[in-house]
């Protein structure tokens, strides 16, 4: 199911994120965190290479694991909207 | 000279002689001019709540809450670990100052490479 993001009002721009997010798939992980949520996104996204993950996120240390889990990892986080626990992650291309 | 250093704390009151100082010593790298996090795990995730630690004063040391209340006010931050707080029940809306919830992810990328640690 492709979900489509709200368009970003400017103050929520950020560099060059889109204004429009098409996610390719969702993934719901509820109360999931830490490593076991991280090793499930790793699996997901190494699937979907370049193409973009909706994640719902309800764990109170996501908002800061995802986004350093992204850096880390090269995936594009192209947006987080915290009221709905929501990241929107684009997979890195496949490394050869 | 710039740096990081982290000091991983386990525990509360089951050991408040390895609390304090494990504050102790983040407050001496925090005073040292080091980015400095304070990593709370395992029972350690207690020492997150507001109030709690008012009544450790271990003898021959500040009291624990000072201690953390001047970590904090240095510009130390505390990392409490997501899934050792969710398991005790404790309360997002009552953490101290300079602490966040966070899941193991965001201590690997502070850690990064050959950044000292010490463990209490």
């Amino acid at each position: 199911m492709r979900v489509r993001a709200r368009r970003l009002l400017p103050r929520e721009r950020c560099g060059a994120a889109m204004d429009v997010v098409a996610a390719s798939e969702s993934y719901d992980a509820g109360e999931m965190g830490c490593g076991e949520l991280v090793m499930v996104l790793r699996t997901k996204l190494r699937a979907m290479p370049g193409q973009v993950l909706r994640v719902v996120a309800r764990d109170p240390g996501a908002s800061e694991d995802i986004p350093a889990w992204c850096r880390m990892t090269g995936h594009e986080l192209a947006r987080h909207e915290p009221e709905t626990y929501s990241f929107w992650i684009r997979a890195r291309a496949n490394r050869s | 000279m710039p740096g990081k250093f982290v000091v991983s704390i386990s525990v509360a009151k089951n050991d408040t002689d390895k609390a304090t100082v494990g504050f102790v010593i983040a407050n001496a790298a925090v005073a040292s001019d080091r980015e400095t996090v304070v990593f709370l795990s395992i029972e350690g995730t207690r020492l997150s709540q507001r109030g709690y630690a008012d009544d450790v004063h271990e003898e021959g040391f500040a009291p624990l809450q000072e201690l953390m209340t001047n970590f904090a006010a240095a510009g130390g931050t505390i990392y409490v670990c997501s899934p050792c707080f969710k398991k005790r029940g404790l309360d997002e809306e009552n953490l101290v100052s300079g602490a966040k919830i966070v899941g193991g992810a965001k201590l690997v990328e502070f850690m990064g490479e050959g950044i000292p640690s010490i463990s209490y």
